[in-house]
């Protein structure tokens, strides 16, 4: 009697998951062959990388609980790295795209690692609010240094990307070629995320967002994990911000500055914190929308985004996906 | 019977307040030693310093001969001591079965056992098998006293530390709980108990030793009944200054 | 407590609700903005795309280029359009984002198919869309503001003013005013960097003396340096581009008692500009093309013509305004004479022509450039801008060559 009450949760959370899962991937797969618009695909392919900034983000917090206001910092830094690498010259300058790429993401890994370091496991140990503050100011400082950095960074400016996003001699940096690419590189981190998640460590991580005191009093090294989690996301938030970067064809200041930091708190917040799928949803609808009522409605599309806001979080206060993330923990 | 934990001269204040005054005492294999004592007597304060909480202003603490008085409280868990709370402290948006892993997963013990077995097992001792999918907010306070010492016998502590186990709970599981403590001691699954509470019938049943505080200090020592016809513990419980 | 059947039925709604997100995102997404691509009957308007800052930093600047655009649009058509068709704009706010910006431009090339695009207004962007319009080589792109010069491809126009052509004209009054010995005070980025690499020879060629150069990030709060710089080498005039907070670095110099007796040239500040500067901005002169007390007929007909369908009290801003309204002239009249839409055909008809804007001749050079008027004008007691002269014909000096 007891065993088959339990049994009653409908659809358990990892079923539920694995259905959203499937319909994404269909829409995903079906998109390019639904739309003709070039440059609408084009437009999913940026979206995409967005996601990936997203979910960097969604398993730093709405994993691990660990709020930042500048994670934009690795996400626009990486672009500036790999602009940096392929458009200057000097020592073992430039290199060509891919190596630029990966070089880029594995020095953000190691700024990451080094903060985190400093914040977790340093002499003044941050939590919460402080630490938010604390990545605000980074990104400030990156912001107004990309601006002053005159030879290097390109100051106000920024720096023109020269190099094309092509990998095996295909060209996939517009069009469809860059929606696969984007697409391609989207999965990947989802697969490797949701990986990591349904690890040991990933419910480590869910124990530190849910009460990190007794994660401690367990027995766990809790520095130690936040600090890997930051550096993961933090190479993920690199990864997405290299592709974005070098199909844009510029990065300026603003790219690492708060704002763009903050807006991404808003796309996980609203697709669902801690489904992974959720920000995802979240940053395409989000972003979507915002560039094509801004073309429609001139005067007024900012608010009917605001109001749209204001909807979202009072009928689905655990994100529009948060569904996912509720009930029996099968 | 062999000490497993030698507390000496132990002292914390707070500015000028003295919480813990001077307090000496051992942990024996195999017993359950009760903690009592009015509000404010400085039972709490004990046991932040025993797991590592707090720093002890003066004297020192050793677990199995080694002194871990400088020991973070994540080391002297991983040395084998396990801590209950008083106000719940589960993961409360994770699932009965969840909570157990963690516990049970905990690394650098060396019996890292996470097998469904073992989670099983515990489920069945602390009477939430049939709740083990339901998200742990869900639980009742009881309940989820019960999940916590679930999670935290998992870990396989030696020292066991509970502070308040029975706030919250009916007669009955009082009961129960006190069996559990005793059966943990006695099956040699934890090595020593040190129990906090008001419910001194609870206390009577478990523990084999009794230590009663007031004012920082421990006043008196022994079985229960020795200590209730303690002179000093009369005297400070008809308010009267020891 | 919720049973299985609701549990169920909530989810599948979840499930079925996102596909229907994702569709309706297709759909909204593919059809928007994306109208006819200019067919060849007659009748069928002629799409101009426009890529302006309307929210952002930039508001004032977006919505004048825009507003002017529109101007102009009014007027072609009223006389019969172009190759007898009406012109029509698309406008797509660019928020004064680089990345938003790219993705418009995109939009409005890849799309909606326009034959031109009319913007930006800040130098990064323009950067940016440069970029964007000489890869895809299908797109005349024409950029109606005051910039450092420089660029260079078959495509692209500018209409606003360069240096070259706002400094050599006032450069000379300020000496005569106040002395020879200069000092160039920028924001540390091309646009500043490059005026005075532009303005240097100049000060030479008239017989003055640089007694300091002095550089501060765009957005700065601190003017120590700048007070310190001024104060040692006593200029007899400073010529300035500081486009974000002039007014707060003109407030420092004014408070640390520097700024008296030296005088004030600025290539970038108009009438919208002055609002909020304190009263050491008296006696500052500015060289831009177009201000509202600018002397000419035109003038007056184009400021009636804006404030007519805007408002009494709008005005077009100092260049990117006057910039649009001369571009879409330009553009028009080159696709009349080349007899068609197509973007290398109508640069190469786009040389050489002429047009008569409301402050006088404007003509587009080889380097693609233009030659036109450029006011100058004097900060009055009353904090508006007097005007002073009218120096017309002044060329580019763009060394662009196509």
């Amino acid at each position: 009697m007891l065993a088959a009450r339990s049994r009653a949760a409908s659809i358990s959370r990892s079923r539920r998951v694995r259905y959203a899962e499937v319909i994404f991937g269909v829409v995903l797969l079906a998109l390019p062959f639904i739309a003709s618009d070039v440059f609408l695909i084009d437009r999913f392919g940026r979206y995409f990388t967005w996601a990936i900034f997203a979910i960097s983000v969604d398993l730093i917090w709405g994993f691990g609980g660990v709020l930042t206001f500048g994670h934009a910092a690795f996400f626009g830094a990486s672009g500036y790295l790999v602009a940096i690498f392929t458009e200057r010259a000097g020592w073992f300058l430039p290199l060509p795209l891919w190596p630029a790429i990966g070089l880029a993401v594995l020095c953000v890994a190691m700024f990451a690692f080094l903060l985190s370091t400093l914040a977790f496991r340093g002499p003044y140990p941050m939590r919460g609010v402080e630490l938010a503050v604390i990545t605000l100011a980074v990104a400030y400082l990156l912001e107004q240094y990309a601006r002053a950095g005159g030879q290097i960074t390109g100051g106000q400016n920024g720096i023109l990307f020269g190099e094309r996003l092509e990998l095996f001699g295909l060209d996939m940096h517009r069009g469809r070629g860059f929606y696969w690419l984007a697409g391609i590189a989207l999965v990947v981190v989802y697969v490797l995320v949701r990986v990591f998640v349904n690890r040991r460590i990933g419910l480590v991580v869910r124990g530190i967002r849910e009460n990190e005191d007794r994660v401690d009093l367990l027995g766990y090294d809790v520095p130690s994990i936040k600090i890997e989690v930051f550096t993961l996301s933090a190479a993920l938030a690199a990864f997405g911000g290299a592709f974005f970067y070098v199909h844009e064809g510029i990065i300026t200041p603003a790219a690492v500055g708060v704002a763009a930091s903050t807006q991404v708190l808003l796309w996980v917040a609203l697709g669902g914190r801690g489904t992974l799928l959720g920000p995802i949803i979240g940053t395409v609808v989000l972003q979507h929308l915002t560039a094509t009522l801004s073309g429609t409605m001139l005067d007024t599309w900012i608010f009917v985004i605001g109001a749209l806001l204001i909807v979202v979080v009072v009928v689905f206060p655990a994100g529009v996906l948060g569904f996912l993330d509720r009930g029996p923990a099968r | 019977m062999t000490a497993i934990v030698e507390v000496r001269e132990v002292s914390k204040s707070f500015g000028g307040f003295m919480a813990v005054h001077d307090v000496s005492f051992d942990l024996s294999e195999g017993e359950v030693t009760g903690l009592v004592g009015s509000n404010g007597a400085g039972k709490t304060t004990l046991l932040n310093l025993l797991y590592g909480r707090l720093e002890l202003s003066e004297g020192r603490i050793s677990f199995d001969g080694s002194d871990i008085s400088d020991l973070p409280a994540h080391q002297r868990v991983r040395r084998g001591l396990g801590m209950v709370f008083q106000h719940t402290t589960v993961f409360p948006e994770l699932g009965v079965r969840e909570n157990l892993r963690l516990g049970a997963m905990r690394k650098g013990r060396g019996t890292d056992a996470s097998s469904p077995a073992e989670i099983d097992a515990m489920l069945e001792m602390i009477g939430l098998t049939a709740k083990q999918y339901d998200i742990a907010s869900k639980l009742s306070h009881g309940e989820q006293q019960w999940l916590e010492i679930g999670m935290v016998l998992l870990t396989k502590p030696a020292l066991l530390l509970l502070d308040e186990p029975t706030s919250g709970m009916t007669r009955s599981e009082a009961a129960r709980m006190a069996d559990l403590c005793r059966r943990l001691v006695t099956e040699r699954t934890v090595r020593a108990v040190v129990v906090v509470e008001h419910n001194i019938d609870f206390i009577r049943r478990v523990s084999n030793r009794v230590l009663v505080m007031h004012r920082g200090t421990i006043i008196a020592s022994g079985t229960i009944d020795e200590v209730q016809h303690d002179q000093a513990v009369r005297d400070a419980f008809l308010g009267r200054t020891v | 407590m919720a049973t299985k059947k609701t549990r169920a039925k909530r989810v599948l709604l979840g499930l079925v609700g996102v596909t229907a997100l994702m569709g309706g995102l297709v759909a909204c997404g593919g059809d928007d903005d994306s109208s006819g691509s200019g067919g060849e009957a007659s009748g069928e308007p002629i799409k101009i795309g426009v890529a302006a800052d309307l929210t952002g930093p930039f508001t004032i600047y977006g919505t004048s280029m825009q507003r002017s655009a529109q101007i102009a649009v009014d007027e072609i058509n009223a006389a019969g359009g172009v190759l007898g068709r009406p012109l029509e704009l698309v406008v797509e706010d660019t928020q004064t984002d680089v990345a938003v910006t790219t993705d418009k431009a995109r939009k409005l090339i890849e799309s909606d198919k326009v034959p031109m695009v009319l913007g930006p207004i800040g130098s990064d962007a323009a950067d940016a869309l440069f970029k964007t319009v000489a890869e895809d080589g299908k797109t005349v792109l024409i950029y109606p503001e005051t910039y450092e010069g420089g660029k260079c491809h078959p495509l692209f126009f500018s209409t606003g003013a360069v240096p070259a052509q706002q400094i050599r004209p006032m450069l000379p009054v300020l000496q005569e005013e106040f002395g020879p010995k200069v000092l160039l005070f920028g924001a540390d980025y091309v646009w500043p960097r490059r005026s005075f690499e532009i303005a240097k020879p100049i000060i030479e060629e008239i017989g003055g003396e640089l007694v300091g150069e002095v550089y501060l990030p765009l957005i700065a709060d601190d003017f120590t340096e700048l007070v310190n710089a001024v104060r040692d080498a006593q200029p007899d005039y400073i010529y300035t581009l500081y486009p974000a907070v002039w007014g707060a670095a003109l407030k420092a110099l004014e408070d640390a008692g520097v700024l008296e007796g030296v005088g004030i040239g600025t290539t970038f500040v108009g009438d919208p500009g002055l609002e909020g500067l304190s009263a050491g901005a008296v006696g500052q002169y500015t060289a831009l093309p177009f201000f509202t007390t600018a002397k000419g007929d035109g003038v007056a007909n184009f400021l009636k013509a804006f404030q007519a369908k805007y408002g009494a009290d709008q005005i077009p801003s100092g260049g990117e305004g006057l910039g649009s309204y001369n571009a879409i002239h330009l553009w028009a009249q080159a696709v009349e004479k080349a007899g068609t839409t197509d973007p290398s055909k109508v640069s190469e008809a786009m040389v050489g022509l002429e047009f008569n804007s409301p402050t006088g001749k404007v003509t587009v050079e080889p380097s693609h450039h233009v030659t036109q008027t450029i006011q100058l004008v004097k900060v009055g007691a009353d904090m508006k801008h007097e005007f002073v002269q009218a120096f017309e014909n002044q060329p580019s000096e763009e060394s662009c060559s196509l």
